[in-house]
């Protein structure tokens, strides 16, 4: 027996049939993809109890202007890119109400409480970073970074040119590394 | 992480590992988003507000060429006139209603200054009415019958007032 056979349907055969109206396409887009959105909108500052919502809201936005997607680069990257686009929104919003929280992070129950504080402190440490380079920095280096994608591929997802992209890059490193060692 | 990166683009410490504890964390707290439940509430939303794929719209290309017709009509249409009917000044000189005969005017009583102002209004409107520019004089030649009466008679009035 081979590998199911969802797994061997490739995203984009997935939007073509979602786009003749296959639900099960969509559904299945949505759970290939939920984790990494998810995750991606965590690392850029999303508070816990705003995340489902954004996840749901960032698949929907992506269903809607599916006849925008030009295939440049992956679902995936396009996916993340809109959620990126929604939490800035959001966050915008947020601030305009005066309605922000920092979301107090939950510690890991089984972790070592000496090992883990220091690391604790360190992704502490770079969350800050990450909120105080420019948007385009971030998205990069977080697509880069956390989401291993080429360059080709980002510089596609945020309509930049990949020697742009490989500049932002560069730049988010030097100055989370300086952040860091401040 | 899932990060494939080059030598050039290998995260040293204490960056690396601070991605890395970032990235853990991150990934716990997205756990808890339940991709069965986000896909219910997806297709849910996607059921009551159908998804309409995007085309260029035929509304904004129609806009753009009755704005274009109207735009050649326009421009036709000044350039046209322009042609046919000539430039506006000589259009409005045209139409200007000019006296070009003094017939039938009454200038018994008029005096010198009347008459000298007559008398150019007479040229003007000859000069206008063939086209020609305005002579500087008016020979006696050019008078009609009664312009040139008013004018002797004024003459013998200034000669006998004289």
């Amino acid at each position: 027996m081979g590998a199911p056979a969802t797994a061997e349907v490739r995203d984009s055969e997935l939007i073509a049939r979602f786009q003749k109206g296959d639900e099960q396409a969509a559904a299945e887009l949505v759970h290939r993809h939920t984790a990494a959105v998810a995750r991606f909108l965590v690392i850029q500052g999303a508070p816990d109890d705003e995340l489902d919502d954004l996840v749901q809201e960032a698949f929907i936005k992506a269903f809607r202007g599916i006849g925008g997607f030009r295939g440049g680069a992956s679902f995936r990257t396009w996916l993340l890119t809109i959620g990126s686009n929604l939490l800035k929104d959001r966050q915008r919003q947020w601030k305009r109400r005066q309605m922000v929280e920092l979301t107090p992070d939950v510690a890991d129950p089984g972790a070592d409480p000496g090992g883990e504080a220091e690391a604790a402190a360190a992704a502490e440490r770079l969350g800050e970073g990450l909120g105080r380079l420019a948007r385009l920095q971030r998205e990069v280096f977080l697509l880069r970074a956390q989401q291993g994608l080429a360059y080709g591929s980002i510089a596609s997802a945020l309509d930049i040119s990949e020697g742009a992209a490989r500049v932002h890059y560069h730049h988010a490193v030097k100055r989370l590394r300086a952040w860091l060692q401040s | 992480m899932a990060a494939e990166l080059n030598e050039s683009d290998e995260l040293r410490e204490p960056l690396a590992g601070a991605l890395k504890a970032l990235d853990e964390r991150a990934t716990r707290r997205a756990a808890a988003v339940d991709a069965a439940r986000v896909a219910a509430h997806v297709l849910q939303r996607l059921r009551e507000e159908p998804v309409i794929v995007m085309r260029p719209r035929p509304w904004n290309l129609t806009a753009l060429r009755v704005a274009a017709a109207v735009a050649v009509l326009v421009i036709g249409g000044a350039v046209a006139q322009r042609l046919l009917v000539g430039p506006r000044g000589s259009g409005m000189a045209m139409g200007l209603p000019v006296v070009t005969s003094a017939e039938g005017l009454v200038v018994d009583s008029t005096d010198a200054t009347q008459e000298t102002a007559l008398l150019a209004a007479v040229d003007d409107a000859r000069a206008a009415a063939h086209g020609a520019l305005p002579a500087t004089t008016v020979l006696v030649e050019d008078l009609t019958e009664q312009e040139l009466q008013t004018l002797l008679s004024t003459m013998e009035n200034r000669d006998g007032a004289l």
